[in-house]
């Protein structure tokens, strides 16, 4: 299955610049948003988007389709 | 000879031109260390109680610390204290850049400045002489401009100046006294404090740096530093800035909007760090903002600040001025519905120049935007301006004739809680605690951040605790220095989480003495650790500080701010949050239909103070907790 992926902050530089932080990965079915972070190397604390709907476990089960966005935690102004 | 330090204090009573040095002896220095502790050790024994916070008496203490001008990241912070004419409590504010470095070269580590000048004058000072020189051609002139002219006169252009902008000689009563024209000792209003003694601006140069116990110590931990870098979770914030967190904030619901009636703002990526960094920041046109758009503090291998350029048809936006950070994007921008980016650019900008903290500037505007939204303000009080939500042209407007004291912009220059008394209305929205105006984290989403803006001594400030998200299990072994074994999910609020706002409270405390930047060491997401903070005291000083030693200077320092407020007669009925925070929802995004539980908040309340050793009756420190802290000489 694919999954359009948005990350943002810091972890766009996981992608080449042009992408801004978008891509489009292949997951094999079953995957969840920690085959995600997996593959993009991402241990530090984040949160996990997936269409839309926030602030979700890292088990949380991927779908063909689905948008999944990564952003880093804030502190500090 | 002490090392790392100078041992000399300079005492300036500008009414009698009086300058005087004082030596202290060491174990003074490694009781207060420098900043905000030390500072209050002279606001505490010298300012009357009750006095007017514009008036002569009241102290304004500038110091560095024991490490400032150490070559290592971080260390470069001046901290100012006095008493506030924003909340009427202890003032404190810092500020980095390379100010603080040149001054402890100069053969100093902090400034008491007390009385009035007859006349505007600033103070010279170079290699150990000081100077009180004439100041009436400065006087009026923004910073950039009265910046220049003192470096001009001086013959110098490596001379640092610390300095008030009109907004500070017109007592505006968040000004900010300013460094380099693009960093702000910003909140609480310290600059309307240094303006009412006539006093525009501090010049420093000085050449000798002092020694250090271990150098190789200390280069192997800067080098370590240097290395860790790209991989800390540091690095987010030296290529983006702050403004990388706008969009943290925004998918988990806490990015302040409509005067912080919504954690969501729809129009978010147009205010994000990534758009100011690929778009705004200096030589983005031609891919080298890295270079051209990034600024740094003396030995700071971080570069977060930001440096703007722009020219459009509607605005120039100066690089002198830097750029904003993640606070001022988003009080100047979803706080009042904004999304233009150049005019939230512009708006940092100006108050740069006429020296104002942009979160007291941009929320006030936002509580007048909010007040004219339900009709309490209209059209005939704001002068015909129109403040309807996402009007950026009357949001840069408003800022300069605010930093005027022009117009309506006089009314807004009082802040927020005073201007709701001045027009007899709009008490509802006021987002304040202490009458201070409260920064872009909200304790809705953040809610053991939340207790600490209402306990703070000078109000709500969003770097005097750690951030609810970060007690994590990610950094466990970080948050084990300080006393802290159990992670807890963020939104949750226990006993647990007031022990974690506390000790984190005490470890940000720390830093504000050891004038520390708190995104360069902190107890969990920073480049370096707490413990790696006593390292690096250790590696200036030659002393054996421990994590327990600075955990308890930061709670010195905390009960120090708190008995001066104890003495004012400000206690526990001042610790509050704003009353929309309890009765109102939040509209909109994650946080929809959020709102805080008074009950329970008050309760936690409770807790903070019995941990903290205070009186749960009064909140103020029990002279037994002043004793064990080394502070029974203070009294409450």
């Amino acid at each position: 299955m694919n999954v359009t992926i948005r990350l943002h902050g810091l972890l766009r530089d996981k992608l080449p610049p042009e992408n801004k932080g978008k891509t489009t990965l292949a997951l094999p079915k079953g995957a969840t948003a920690k085959d995600v972070l997996t593959h993009f190397n991402i241990d530090r604390i984040i949160s996990i988007a997936v269409n839309d709907e926030v602030e979700l476990e890292e088990t949380h089960p991927l779908h063909d389709g689905d948008h999944v966005e990564i952003f880093r935690s804030g502190a500090g102004g | 000879m002490p090392h790392g330090y100078n041992g000399k204090i300079l005492h300036i009573d500008l009414t009698t031109r009086k300058i005087e040095v004082e030596e202290p002896s060491e174990s003074f220095y490694r009781k207060y260390m420098g900043g905000s502790a030390m500072g209050m050790y002279y606001v505490l024994n010298q300012t009357p109680a009750k006095t007017d916070a514009l008036g002569p008496d009241n102290v304004l203490c500038l110091f560095d610390s024991v490490i400032t001008g150490a070559a290592i990241s971080g260390q470069s912070r001046m901290t100012a204290t006095a008493k506030s004419p924003l909340t009427d409590c202890i003032g404190d504010s810092q500020c980095g850049g390379f100010f603080p470095a040149e001054f402890k070269f100069a053969g100093f580590d902090g400034m008491v400045i007390k009385g009035q000048a007859d006349s505007p004058v600033y103070l010279w000072i170079k290699d150990g002489e000081v100077e009180i020189r004439d100041a009436a051609h400065l006087w009026g002139k923004i910073t950039g401009e009265a910046e220049a002219m003192i470096q001009e006169e001086l013959g110098d252009n490596k001379i640092e100046v610390l300095q008030v902008g009109p907004a500070g000689e017109k007592a505006v009563r968040f000004a900010a006294i300013m460094s380099m024209s693009n960093r702000a000792h910003g909140r609480t209003g310290m600059g309307a404090v240094m303006g009412s003694k006539n006093l525009k601006a501090i010049a420093v140069r000085g050449t000798k740096k002092p020694s250090i116990a271990d150098k190789k110590a200390l280069s192997e931990l800067a080098r370590w530093g240097a290395k860790n870098l790209p991989e800390s979770d540091a690095a987010g914030l030296a290529k983006y800035g702050t403004a990388e967190t706008v969009g943290g904030n925004q998918r988990g619901g806490g990015l302040p909007t409509f005067n912080f009636n919504s954690g969501s703002f729809d129009n978010w990526e147009n205010i994000s760090g990534e758009l100011l960094y690929d778009k705004y920041l200096r030589g983005a046109d031609e891919g080298k903002q890295d270079s051209k758009g990034r600024d740094t503090c003396y030995a700071c291998t971080v570069r977060c600040k930001r440096v703007v350029e722009w020219e459009d048809a509607r605005y120039r936006v100066d690089p002198h001025y830097g750029g904003p950070e993640y606070e001022t994007l988003a009080t100047f921008g979803s706080y009042c519905g904004i999304d233009d980016m150049v005019a939230i650019s512009k708006a940092n900008q100006i108050c740069n120049e006429y020296g104002m903290d942009t979160i007291s500037c941009g929320a006030t505007i936002a509580w007048a935007y909010e007040a004219f939204h339900e009709g309490v303000l209209t059209l005939a009080d704001t002068g015909g301006m129109d403040l309807t939500y996402g009007n950026a042209e009357s949001m840069v407007k408003l800022t300069e004739m605010i930093g005027q004291r022009e117009g309506f912009g006089a009314v807004l220059a009082e802040g927020s809680a005073r201007a709701a008394d001045i027009l007899g209305g709009g008490h509802e929205f006021l987002i304040v605690s202490k009458k201070q105006e409260t920064p872009a984290h909200m304790p809705q989403a953040k809610i053991s951040l939340g207790l600490i803006y209402a306990v703070n001594p000078f109000g709500s400030d969003h770097q005097s605790s750690e951030h609810d998200p970060m007690y994590n299990k990610v950094y466990a072994e970080k948050l084990a220095q300080i006393g802290l074994h159990n992670p807890m999910h963020p939104r949750v609020m226990n006993e647990e989480k007031v022990k974690f706002a506390l000790h984190t409270q005490w470890s940000y405390s720390a830093t504000d003495s050891v004038n520390v930047c708190q995104f360069v060491v902190g107890p969990t997401w920073q480049l370096y650790h707490i413990q790696q903070l006593a390292d690096i005291v250790n590696a200036v000083t030659g002393w054996n500080v421990t994590v327990d030693e600075l955990q308890e200077l930061g709670e010195r320092r905390v009960n120090m701010l708190r008995a001066f407020n104890a003495r004012e007669g400000i206690g526990k009925e001042q610790d509050t949050l704003p009353e929309k925070m309890f009765a109102k929802a939040l509209v909109g995004g994650k946080s929809d239909g959020r709102k805080l539980d008074h009950a329970e908040w008050l309760a936690h309340r409770d807790i903070y103070y019995q941990m903290a050793g205070w009186d749960v009756e009064t909140g103020n420190p029990t002279q037994e907790k002043l004793e064990s802290l080394g502070l029974g000489w203070v009294g409450v």
